[in-house]
């Protein structure tokens, strides 16, 4: 365990700081190639650059590469290509809007490295009852688990920092939950996601100065459905994701069909006279506006609270896997 | 927001620990034999057929459940 510490704590440093240092010089690149978006729940005429992917790929690479020198074992290799493949699955989207189902099928290139390198066990395991054998059904989990992750985290990214703030919270639920079931290789290659998350939020909490886009959600929630698989935390991971998953669910059985949002017809979002959130099509949003209307601000810290609600849900259920009935 | 969608998650989480439960007690030695090379094909598929029709199910539960809280929270 203490051989584990040092590429750690290297590891984590450089995760936050390849992507603190990153985002500034980007946004400058960014504002002079007029790469800007209207936020759209600003009462000014507020331009937002985007995509943040590349720092966010920068720091996720420069860290794991430092872990790799540290333990050449092939799961970090895997989670390098299936993160960076999805990078560039988001970074196409960013720049050309593509169909809606261009993203979950594309993505299901990014799981073949986890495939190729074969980095998983085809037992899932579930608290309190313990393992099931699905070898066959497992492969097609692998193919599902990243475009689903992937696209959750996406279409989590509606508000200022909730994205960035949501990865936070799930992705140490997960190193933590890690930890406790004594994976600890896969813990401590688990963490960069959480600091890399951690050094963008400065950039992206409101008010915004640069949206993840396509690429760097994408990117986010491909790393941390690698992770699920070979750390074999499936459950857990799928746990600590329940209210973006709620939110693709309800987004999903409201469309009825696989639409790519910037495509969806209408005003997104409808405001009052001062500016608070009234209606979305964000159906997360739209159910924790049920109360009434909420600032920006006050929806994205209601989006946290319960990404910390399920976190420790998750971290109960890592508990609840070291007991079987 | 009140705890409706704490509750939510919450009765979510319960729903999964109970599909897990079943799958790990019925599914998982489920097999069937008597067809040779093509055992673990059917077995797998059988099993792939019985775990779509619980996410389905599971998705209704908590479509029903959601409808149920936030007519609820309208309500009060």
């Amino acid at each position: 365990m203490a051989e584990l510490i040092i590429p750690a704590i290297v590891s984590c440093i450089v995760a936050f700081f390849t992507v603190y240092v990153a985002t500034p010089p980007l946004i400058k690149f960014l504002q002079k190639r007029n790469l800007a978006v209207k936020d759209m729940n600003k009462k000014d005429h507020v331009m937002v650059v985007r995509p943040g992917g590349p720092s966010i790929i920068a720091g996720i690479i420069t860290s794991e590469l430092v872990l790799y020198g540290f333990f050449q074992i092939n799961e970090i290799l895997a989670i390098i290509i299936t993160s960076f493949i999805a990078f560039v699955i988001g970074y196409v989207d960013d720049r050309k809007v593509m169909g809606g189902w261009f993203k979950p099928v594309a993505l299901v290139i990014a799981s073949t490295p986890i495939i190729f390198f074969g980095t998983y066990d085809s037992n899932l395991t579930f608290p309190l009852f313990g393992t099931v054998q699905i070898p066959a059904l497992y492969l097609g989990l692998i193919i599902f688990m990243i475009p689903i992750t992937g696209n959750t985290i996406n279409s989590i990214d509606v508000l200022n920092g909730v994205a960035s703030g949501f990865m936070i919270i799930a992705s140490f639920s997960l190193s933590i939950a890690l930890f406790i079931l004594q994976n600890y290789e896969i813990a401590i290659i688990s963490l960069p996601l959480g600091f890399v998350s951690l050094a963008f939020y400065k950039y992206h909490k409101i008010p915004s100065k640069i949206f993840p886009g396509d690429s760097g959600a994408l990117t986010l929630g491909a790393m941390y459905g690698a992770i699920a698989i070979v750390g074999h935390v499936e459950i857990i991971a799928a746990i600590a994701l329940l209210p973006a998953i709620i939110n693709s669910f309800l987004f999903l059985s409201s469309m009825k069909r696989i639409v790519e949002h910037r495509q969806i017809k209408g005003k997104p979002v409808e405001h009052t006279e001062d500016f608070k959130l009234k209606a979305t099509n964000n159906r997360l949003v739209r159910l924790i506006l049920t109360g009434g209307p909420l600032s920006e601000k006050q929806v994205g810290y209601e989006i946290l609270k319960l990404a910390i609600f399920s976190g420790t849900l998750a971290i109960i259920t890592a508990f609840m896997m070291r007991v079987l009935i | 927001m009140k705890i409706g969608l704490f509750g939510f998650l919450f009765v979510m989480w319960i729903l999964i620990l109970a599909g897990g439960g079943i799958l790990v007690t019925i599914l998982g030695p489920f097999s069937i034999s008597g067809y040779g090379d093509f055992d673990l094909l059917l077995t797998s598929i059988l099993k792939a057929i019985i775990a779509i029709i619980l996410v389905i199910v599971w998705i209704l539960i908590l479509s029903k459940l959601k409808n149920w809280i936030f007519k609820k929270e309208i309500q009060s």
